[in-house]
């Protein structure tokens, strides 16, 4: 039986992976300090897990901002004593091919995806070594290996995965693992927005022939956050129905 | 003989430019290269690449010559990846203005590609390289244009301690120039570990 952590942070909480992670986190008994821009959709998000054995805290705040790191740890620790989970579930994508996307677009889905996570990454790295104990999690993309429109996105997550591999052979000794999921195309907001067209390409891609779902993604979450993953570190775990072993997309 | 540019920071590449004109390779190193804190501008590069323009290659080697602390360091990760992206994009340019088959190679430091726990930054930065590579490679599948990875690996500057100096020029000269030649069209999106086996039993990134 794995024993889960009992509190942790949780960036990208109110979007549609991070509001299913947080809520499975909290019914699993976890405590949190759930991160989100959106003000409104992280309070709707706090009400939704009252009933929830584990306790939410909200705390609005961008990604973008370099305080935004030392205000998350310093609430965990007055409320919950520690920080034992770090789930990076913000993200944010734009595409463009290469010759079409702006630099200032390119730049600011690297400091989103990439430089904001490792902000926070550094910011509860020193309390977990010294409690001795932690897990990092890092929500990447299969775009981590290449996704034709995604130069920026892919870039950032590019950085995240090779972050953690540096990280995991750092933090080893002190008992934290760090690991990197990395979905395929999931079933959220952001995705059904997606052009019909390009919808359409998109899932015909996948070998399972379904669109993954966050339930997918939150039971991987739960697995590495508990401790019979102890011995799972410096990995990057895709889900993405089979599409990371298939053609890859090369039109959109 | 081919011409190829070299964007590079922090790496000693005397030795590799002398090992690449046995293969009738002329390497230019770039003089708006990759400086911390480098003011990305599109019309700057594009016009520093005007002035080459006859080359056949464009060698990216971003690398943190010194390791800091991660906070300290973000906003150069930054634009070291935004410099990168910005002559990216002007060589594409240049090469489809041209209607030349141009090569892309990025050339990355082994071993904290692989996952060094005292290279975060440079780590990072690999992967974020890497990553950008694998899909410049698949965005350039249809064109006669091409984007490849060749690790590497490096020992301190016995000339320029603060450098860090490739190991093995010889390879890394061989295999750039297999890259740049007309009859490896075919070979796109690739990444080739020349650490002499180091990276053997070890999950590739």
């Amino acid at each position: 039986m794995s024993t889960l952590p009992s509190n942790g942070i949780i960036t990208g909480a109110a979007g549609g992976i991070g509001r299913e992670l947080t809520l499975t986190l909290a019914s699993a008994g976890i405590d949190l300090i759930a991160t989100d821009l959106d003000q409104d959709r992280l309070n709707d998000l706090v009400k939704a897990t009252y009933d929830l054995p584990g306790r939410v805290i909200g705390v609005a705040g961008d990604m973008l901002d370099p305080d935004l790191p030392s205000r998350l740890c310093k609430r965990a620790q007055e409320d919950f004593g520690g920080i034992e989970l770090l789930v990076n579930c913000s993200g944010w994508l734009k595409d463009a091919r290469v010759q079409k996307m702006p630099v200032d677009l390119f730049r600011q889905l690297i400091s989103v995806n990439l430089i904001g996570p490792l902000r926070l990454i550094e910011a509860v790295t020193p309390i977990m070594k010294k409690a001795g104990q932690g897990r990092i999690i890092s929500i990447a993309s299969r775009a981590w290996l290449g996704n034709f429109g995604s130069s920026g996105y892919s870039c950032a997550k590019g950085g995240v995965v090779g972050a953690s591999r540096s990280l995991a052979l750092d933090l080893a000794p002190s008992g934290i693992t760090v690991n990197c999921i990395a979905p395929g195309f999931i079933e959220t907001p952001m995705a059904r927005s997606l052009p019909p067209h390009i919808l359409e390409r998109v899932l015909d891609a996948i070998p399972v022939g379904r669109a993954g779902t966050v339930e997918d993604v939150a039971a991987l979450v739960l697995f590495l956050a508990g401790s019979a993953s102890g011995y799972v570190t410096g990995q990057t775990l895709v889900a993405c129905g089979g599409r990371s072993i298939s053609d890859p997309i090369t039109k959109i | 003989m081919i011409k190829v540019l070299l964007l590079a920071n922090g790496l000693d590449t005397s030795d590799l430019a002398e090992a690449l004109e046995a293969h009738l390779i002329t390497l230019c190193p770039v003089e708006l290269a990759l400086p911390k804190g480098a003011p990305v501008n599109e019309e700057q590069v594009a016009s520093l690449l005007d002035a080459h323009s006859d080359f056949d290659g464009l060698i990216f080697a971003p690398a943190f010559a010194a390791s800091g602390t991660l906070t300290a360091s973000l906003d150069d990760m930054l634009d070291l990846l935004a410099t990168s992206f910005v002559y990216v994009k002007a060589a594409l340019a240049s090469f489809e203005t041209r209607n030349v088959s141009g090569r892309l190679i990025s050339l990355l430091p082994g071993d904290a590609a692989m996952g060094d726990p005292a290279q975060l930054l440079d780590s990072t930065l690999a992967g974020a390289m890497l990553s950008l590579f694998r899909t410049l490679a698949l965005e350039l599948r249809k064109t006669p244009i091409t984007a490849n990875t060749l690790m590497y690996a490096a020992a301190p500057s016995e000339s320029s301690p603060e450098k860090m100096m490739l190991a093995d020029t010889q390879s890394l000269a061989a295999l750039i120039s297999m890259f740049l030649g007309k009859e490896t069209r075919g070979v796109n999106g690739q990444e080739i570990y020349a650490l002499g086996a180091a990276d053997v039993g070890r999950l590739h990134p």
